[in-house]
Parts: C-alpha cells; structure tokens; sequence
C-alpha cells in the first residue's frame, strides 16, 4: 500500500508540476480532484473534532446545553438558503462580539504594550566596569530611531514639511526590512520545492535503484 | 557587445526554471555536507527546555498544513524528541484541521521510542476552531473545550491533565506556526496566562517575530528549514532538514546568480546615462 | 430591527469578554468561558458551511452543464466519497480515508505551493533591477540575506551571518517593530469601532 501510496503521490506530482509548462486538461483534473479531497476532508474533520465530541456527544449524554451552540450552528448553515440567510447574521454577531473585544485586549497587552516598552532603550550604555558599550548604543539608537521614523511615514492625518524629511528616513528602514523579508520569503519557497524534489529523487526514484 | 547584454536581461523562464530545477536536485542525488552552525535563537530554545524542571508540563502546537510540512515538521520532530528524550509530560493540539494525524504519526513513533505512555506522558488532543477564543478558554481548563482528544477518548479521566489541568500549568510551551497564530500565544498564553513560550516559524515569518525576541516575549526562534536544521543538530538527530540544507544553498546562489546577471545587463544603461549627465 | 438585534447581540458578547478581563471573579470568567465553548461550535460550522458551499457551488455547475461541468462533477465525487468515509465509515489512522489524504492531497498541495519557488525565481530576475537609491537598498538587503541565511554563505565568507543577522536585528526589527504597532492601534480601533455599531462591513453593509 505504502508503494501504490508513494507511486499516486509521484504521479500527481509530476501532474501538476506539468503546469508549468502550460495549462492542460489532466493538471485541472488535477486540481479539482485535490478540491473536492481536501473539502470531504474538512467536512470530515469538523464533525469528528467539534460538532460529535462537543455537540452530539454530550447531548446524548444528557448535557442539553450543548444544543444553544449547536442550533446557533445550524442557525449559520442557513445562510446558504437564499429566503433564511437573514438569519445566518445573529451567530455571525456573537462571533464578531467575541472576536471585536478579545482583538482589542489581546493586541494592547501583547503587541501594543510591550513593543512601545522594547523600544525604550537606553541610547548609552556603560558596562559593569564603566566603559563605554559603542555597539550596543548604536544599536539602541538605530532601532530607536528606525522604529520612530517608520512610523513617522505611516502618520497621514496632516502634511507637514519635516515630518516627510523624517518619513524618508522611516521609507529607508522600510526598504531594508522588505528586502530581508523578500530574502526570507525566497528562503520559505525554496524550501517548498526542496521537499517536492525530495520525495521525488529519494522516496520514489532511489528505491528503484537498491 | 550591446546584443549579449541583451540577452542578459531577456533570459527565458524555461532556462530559469531548469537552472534552480538542477540547482536543488544536484546536492539532493551528491550532497556537499557543508558545515552548519548553529544560532543564538535555535541554541535559546534548546537551553530553555534543557533547563526546564522534571515536572514541568510542555505543549507543542502544532499550527501548520501540508504547505509547511517540508520546514515545520523537521522542526516539531525535533522538539517532541527533545521533550521526550527529557521526560517532560508533552501536551499537543493543532488550530489547522490537517495536522492531527501528522503529528499522531510524529507521536506514536517517538512515544514507541522513548517508552512514553500516552495519556499520562504525552497526549494530543488534535483540532479545534477557535484560535485565541480557544486559547482563551485553555486557560482555565483543558477538558472542556477538548472532551475527547484526537483518537476518541475521554479526556477528563487522563492522568497529564489531572496534573495539568489548564493552560497556566504549562512550564513552557513552542508555538510551530506557518500563520498567525504565534500571536495568538503572545498575546493572551504569555501576555495574560504568563507562560513562557517560542515559536518555529516559516522562513517567510523571521523578520516579523524577530521584534517579539527583543522585546523578551519570545524565548527564541526556529526560522525556516535551517532553523529546523540547527534544532535537528542539537537533539543529535539529522533528518530532512539536515539534508534539504545543501540545497537550499545552491537554490540561493542560484537566485543571486541570476539577480547579479539581471543588473550586470544594465551595465550599458547605466553607462550611457553617466554619460550624459558628465555631458551636461 | 433585524440589525439592532445584530448589533445588541455583538455588543453584549463584547462586554462579556471585556468585564471577564477586569472584573477579577470566577463567576465573570465561567461566563466568558461558557460563551467562548459556544463560538468554537459556531467556528466549526462556519467551516462546514464552506465546505457546503464548495459542493452547492460545483453541483450547480454540473447540473446547468456550465463550461468544464466535467471538472466540477469530479470534484463532487471526490468531495462526497472523503466526506462520507470520514464521517461514517473509518477516520482511525490506518484507514483509506487518512491515506487519501496522505498520498493524494498532501502532495498536491505542498506541490502547488512548489511552484512558488519558480515564480520567486523568475520574479528575482526581472524585478530586482537598481533603479533607484530606494530599490537598491532593498536589493542588497534581499541578497545578503539570502546568502547569510544558509550554510554556503557562510563557507564562503564568515561574516556573511553576522551581517545577515544584523540586518534582521536591527534595521529590519525596527521597521517591523513600527509595523506591528501600527497594526495593534488599527486593530484596537476597528474592535472599538465594530463594538460600538459604527464598523459595520460585517452585515454586508
């Protein structure tokens, strides 16, 4: 089975990458069949992870609470009945009051906060011994400065002659970052490829050879 | 002269393509074996589990799908064998409904392994939707959002979690993430619940939480296949990471190559236009 | 009237989670609590609503006989047969429907994820020009990363890391530092916003 697994595997592998050479009736085969896979497969997942164990379960068990949710749930499903979708809207409210409040603690406590306080450093610093640390200052004032003149470029409520003077400075920063994060990027894409060569060369050619 | 400064700038895709397609596979069929280091972030993540308590609970969370496979699941390979190889209770779930049976397989072989039983030792409680909404219900109890785990069974009667009975018991925990939910755990696991944590990352993900280790939020980072590389160096057990690092660095040679060759065709261009403004 | 019944609803599940935040009772958590259990039911059959949209979608494709009906029939078998087997018949480790998944969809999902590697290839190439001041420090940024970030660069040239690390230390974190501030304050706004009823995009309004 692992064999005829690993073979279906190759196949549509070799299937898909065909794309790039052109478009072609068996890649969108292909492509529909991965779809409706991975959505049975979701279908699947839903009802096997929350709606049995969270829902079904303990209402047959006699927990009757869990039906509020679970008619809450259903009361969603009808938003793909054209007549009934009005109704989809109450549970979708909930979520959005839940999601709303906890967006608006979670990112002040955990992001807002504690960034600000990383970007209060000290712009000099002395060791233990009194000499001065000229690295670690520099670098203090860099990411003070680059975090100050970022932000500086992002502020579009009024134009002002110097604020733009410090925004380019910010554009720079900005620059820099997007380029480290198109190297990262091209790192996280080649390691995708990697592991689709991988398989192909190790897991499915080499074994033909021992 | 002009015509192969041209042709510089006017590569076709197929050559491209061929090029990076030969610049992968080449080292996976003869490898290099070139030296790796490790880094600081890697080296944190280690140090911190290696300095962890014996009764210290850890979870793992492993929030990523089959796109990330290739450098998440080198890395939460890596750290589940660590937790085990310590002895440490290990905790799993997942916020991404492909993950469950990819981290069952993980933890049936390295339980297998290390001799560690499931429900008392290690446990994975598999999907739920959620994210932070869930999160913040883990913080007071474990078995109410997750009656049963990923292979059907009861929960409230596991031994891990009459120890460990909510989130805020947890000693540490790693976050292996290809989407936001790092931040999730940032904001309300460690920010509210106070639970030290890291993160294993996609390499597309290092910029952004480099700023979360700074500011002391975060333990430390494993970024991309090389970080999942450096972990698998640490436990002492080379895997796919290990082995996708010699391309990984003739893929990116590949691509500078070809960045540099693209400008190189400029050459004329510019030339012409320090000309004309000498002129000037 | 059907809106400011949507609008009470979400601004009471709101206060909820706020006065379960700073009112220091067990009383106030076990309510959030409760009320969070219920938005992860709501969760699941939000995403099993997608998936029966997917399949209303390409049945109604099928029936009107639409252009590539053929492809969209697939797609419904393939979708009913993993459904069914998962929900009925053997979700366990070791059954077809796990393996479907293993050696079908998993490998043609990392594979169509795969091409990006070539298209980032392509894109290297014909975008990454030195135009301007601008462009080349992103430029050269990109490739010190790049060749800092893997083993060869570092056999090449030691310092290659080091830079590459300084890079993404500190002009690379303070940028994505005032990133994520900025995110924070339109996050924190747009919560504030949608609980007060002025946000309203999520009605479709």
């Amino acid at each position: 089975m692992d064999m005829l697994g690993t073979w279906i595997a190759a196949i549509f592998t070799l299937i898909l990458f065909s794309f790039l050479y052109k478009d072609n009736p068996l890649y969108r085969m292909a492509e529909n069949i991965f779809v409706g896979i991975s959505t049975g497969y979701y279908i699947a997942v839903v009802w096997q992870s929350i709606i049995r164990p969270n829902v079904v379960v303990p209402v047959l068990d006699g927990h009757y609470a869990a039906l509020i949710p679970g008619m809450l749930g259903v009361v969603l499903l009808l938003q793909l009945v054209p007549n009934l979708s009005w109704l989809a809207r109450y549970p979708i409210a909930l979520y959005i009051g839940v999601g709303a409040a906890l967006n608006m603690i979670q990112y002040t406590q955990g992001q807002l906060i504690p960034q600000i306080q990383g970007t209060m450093l000290a712009p000099v610093l002395f060791d233990k011994s009194g000499n001065f640390m000229a690295a670690q200052s520099i670098t203090n004032v860099l990411i003070i400065v680059g975090t100050m003149c970022s932000l500086a470029y992002f502020f579009f409520a009024l134009e002002n002659k110097h604020l733009a003077k410090v925004s380019r400075i910010g554009i720079g920063f900005l620059m820099v970052s997007f380029g480290a994060a198109y190297g990262t990027t091209v790192m996280g894409r080649i390691s995708l490829l990697i592991s689709r060569f991988d398989f192909l060369i190790n897991d499915w050619v080499k074994p033909w050879f021992n | 002269m002009q015509k192969l400064f041209d042709k510089l700038g006017t590569l076709p895709r197929w050559f491209i393509y061929l090029m990076l397609s030969l610049g992968v596979s080449v080292p996976l069929i003869w490898p290099l074996n070139l030296p790796l280091s490790v880094s600081s972030n890697s080296k944190a993540i280690y140090d911190k589990i290696e300095s962890l308590p014996d009764s210290s609970a850890v979870l793992i969370c492993f929030d990523f799908d089959p796109t990330s496979i290739p450098e998440c699941q080198p890395m939460a390979i890596a750290l589940c064998r660590h937790v085990m190889k310590r002895g440490l209770p290990l905790i799993v779930y997942t916020n991404y409904p492909p993950t469950p049976p990819i981290a069952d397989r993980i933890l049936t072989e390295l339980g297998k392994e290390y001799n560690r039983k499931y429900g008392t030792d290690y446990v994975n409680l598999g999907f739920k939707t959620g994210n932070d909404v869930l999160l913040l219900t883990l913080g007071s109890s474990w078995t109410a959002p997750f009656p049963q785990d990923h292979r059907g069974f009861n929960t409230d009667t596991m031994t891990i979690f009459k120890r460990y009975p909510n989130y805020k018991k947890l000693s540490f925990m790693v976050d292996i993430a290809h989407g936001a939910t790092v931040d999730f755990f940032i904001n309300i696991g460690h920010s509210q619940f106070g639970v030290p944590m890291a993160c294993g990352v996609t390499a597309v993900s290092i910029p952004q939480y480099k700023a979360y280790i700074q500011s002391g939020q975060l333990v430390g980072m494993l970024g991309g296949l090389k970080g999942a590389a450096e972990y698998e160096k640490l436990v002492g057990a080379p895997g796919k990471a290990t082995i996708g690092m010699d391309a990984q660095s003739m893929a990116h040679l590949v691509i500078v190559g070809f960045v540099l060759l693209g400008n190189i065709a400029l050459i004329p261009k510019w030339w012409s236009r320090w000309r004309q403004k000498g002129n000037r | 009237m059907r809106d400011l019944i949507a609008f009470i609803i979400c601004g009471i599940s709101g206060i909820i989670i706020l006065a379960a935040f700073f009112i220091n009772s067990s009383g106030a958590v076990a309510v959030q609590d409760g009320l969070d259990n219920w938005i992860i039911i709501i969760g699941g059959f939000g995403f099993l609503m997608g998936g029966l949209s997917v399949l209303l979608n390409h049945l109604g494709r099928v029936s009107s006989r639409s252009e590539g009906w053929q492809y969209s029939a697939v797609l419904v078998v393939f979708l009913i047969v993993m459904a069914t087997l998962g929900i009925f018949f053997d979700y366990g480790p070791n059954g077809t429907f796990q393996w479907l998944f293993k050696n079908v969809q998993n490998p043609m999902q990392a594979t169509m994820f795969a091409f990006l590697a070539f298209y980032v290839a392509s894109a290297s190439y014909r975008a990454f020009r030195v135009k301007n001041v601008m462009a080349t420090l992103l430029l050269v940024s990109a490739v010190i990363v790049m060749i800092g970030s893997v083993p060869v660069g570092e056999s090449m040239w030691a310092k290659s890391t080091v830079i590459s690390q300084w890079i993404l230390n500190v002009p690379s974190l303070a940028a994505q530092r005032a990133l994520l501030i900025g995110s924070a304050l339109g996050l924190v706004a747009t919560g504030l916003k949608t609980l007060l009823g002025i946000e309203r995009s999520w009605l479709g309004r």
